[in-house]
């Protein structure tokens, strides 16, 4: 088994236990060069995934598979991006399901994610990247979350933060209102996160879940 | 105790956090009075799980500046601070747990929800003003909401819990936690008129108000 796959393996055992995924409505890939990528075959529930079910494919835009298809396209015009979760936790799905985005209430979110959480009408990619434009994921309307980050760490990170954003955003509504940062300050804590805080760190993490 | 035994202390109680949920990930941060001016530091950004005694720096409390280890946590002005206002304490724990991070988002107080809460936190739990991680505002904003009590909320953050030995500071932490997650649910229910707990509350009341 090469590190490549050993890491997605990883990724996909944190994913499940911190109760990110939805029976067998995920995937999950990984970046190998500009031309190919490791990628979870669909309809699998992550918990049961192995080796086997982690197939390399061709970056490929023209695809007929619709994840296959989204995440060439999202490889292909963001060169930074090398590991992609399309996901469905629980309270991410339920807002997904209201066309709400997701406010920077959380400061670690408006790091990680970015000064929102948008939704995307579709998976088709011109929705999707109206939705990520200066984010790192984005919620898809009646399908969950995607995120688009440089490594599979960053990426259960992301999904984490992202998630917990989800349920203080749900519950908020139970004791309150949920309230956000200013957007201006949430932007610049995004931007300072991705070129500052992280950048050494996320170089390190790409070369150890790519070196064999 | 000795300076070696608090340690090795800090380490346990993050292993511990770990496994009750009150932290994800290398987020949070653990320190231990070693006098008036000293203290021992949780290292920024590394697992718990994988954290030695050497790893852990001395912080003087005055200056910040620290020796041996590794780069302590960037919240150390926080933990100074109560330090510095509080010379009964000797354990600050520093998280973001799930359900005191709902209510930190919403900038509530939980009232008081068990005779437990109200020994342990002193009274109601308040959420600070925000405050950038890591600076003089957020340390000055949670020290006005830690007045006459052993743990407070940070908005669009997490959670601070401190006490006179670690045990202590844990138990008000872990407290925190259980009492805000009370406090949603019961919330909830009131607000839908049950009377029967159920898992999807939150959502259903969060679909209620979001739907009109």
């Amino acid at each position: 088994m090469n590190n490549q796959i050993k890491s997605m393996l990883d990724a996909l055992e944190n994913l499940v236990r911190e109760n990110l995924t939805e029976q067998g409505r995920d995937t999950l890939s990984h970046r190998i060069s500009d031309s190919e990528m490791y990628i979870t075959k669909s309809g699998v529930d992550f918990k049961d995934i192995t080796e086997n079910d982690i197939q390399k494919v061709t970056i490929d835009v023209n695809s007929t598979n619709n994840e296959v298809k989204l995440h060439s396209e999202i490889y292909t015009h963001n060169p930074n991006c090398n590991a992609i979760c399309h996901t469905h936790p629980f309270y991410c799905d339920t807002i997904s399901e209201t066309g709400k985005k997701i406010p920077p209430i959380l400061d670690d979110m408006a790091q990680i994610v970015g000064p929102s959480a948008k939704v995307a009408k579709s998976t088709n990619y011109s929705d999707v990247k109206k939705a990520l434009k200066r984010r790192n994921c984005c919620l898809i309307q009646n399908d969950g979350i995607i995120a688009t980050t440089r490594t599979l760490n960053e990426c259960v990170t992301a999904c984490l933060v992202l998630e917990k954003a989800g349920k203080c955003f749900i519950e908020g509504y139970a004791i309150g209102t949920p309230k956000a940062l200013p957007t201006w300050e949430a932007a610049i804590m995004h931007i300072v996160y991705l070129k500052k805080y992280s950048k050494a760190n996320q170089a390190n993490k790409l070369s150890q879940e790519k070196e064999d | 105790m000795t300076e070696q035994e608090k340690r090795e202390l800090i380490i346990a109680t993050g292993i511990r956090m770990l496994e009750e949920n009150l932290v994800q990930g290398t987020w949070g941060n653990i320190s231990m009075r070693i006098d008036e001016t000293h203290m021992l530091c949780t290292p920024s950004g590394l697992d718990y799980k994988d954290l030695t005694p050497e790893d852990i720096p001395v912080v003087y409390i005055n200056t910040l500046e620290w020796t041996g280890g590794k780069k302590p946590t960037s919240e150390k002005k926080l933990h100074a601070a109560i330090y510095k206002e509080r010379p009964n304490v000797t354990a600050v724990l520093h998280s973001h747990p799930l359900n005191c991070s709902v209510i930190a988002c919403a900038k509530e107080i939980v009232p008081v929800m068990s005779e437990e809460m109200r020994e342990l936190v002193g009274g109601s739990i308040k959420t600070a003003e925000y405050g950038i991680p890591g600076t003089k505002t957020m340390a000055n904003n949670t020290m006005v909401a830690l007045k006459d009590r052993n743990g407070s909320l940070l908005a669009h953050h997490g959670a601070v819990s401190c006490g006179e030995d670690m045990e202590t500071a844990f138990n008000t932490l872990k407290c925190m936690e259980n009492s805000s997650h009370d406090y949603i649910v019961k919330s909830a229910m009131e607000e839908l008129g049950e009377t029967k707990q159920t898992k999807d509350v939150t959502k259903r009341l969060f679909l209620k108000k979001i739907n009109g």
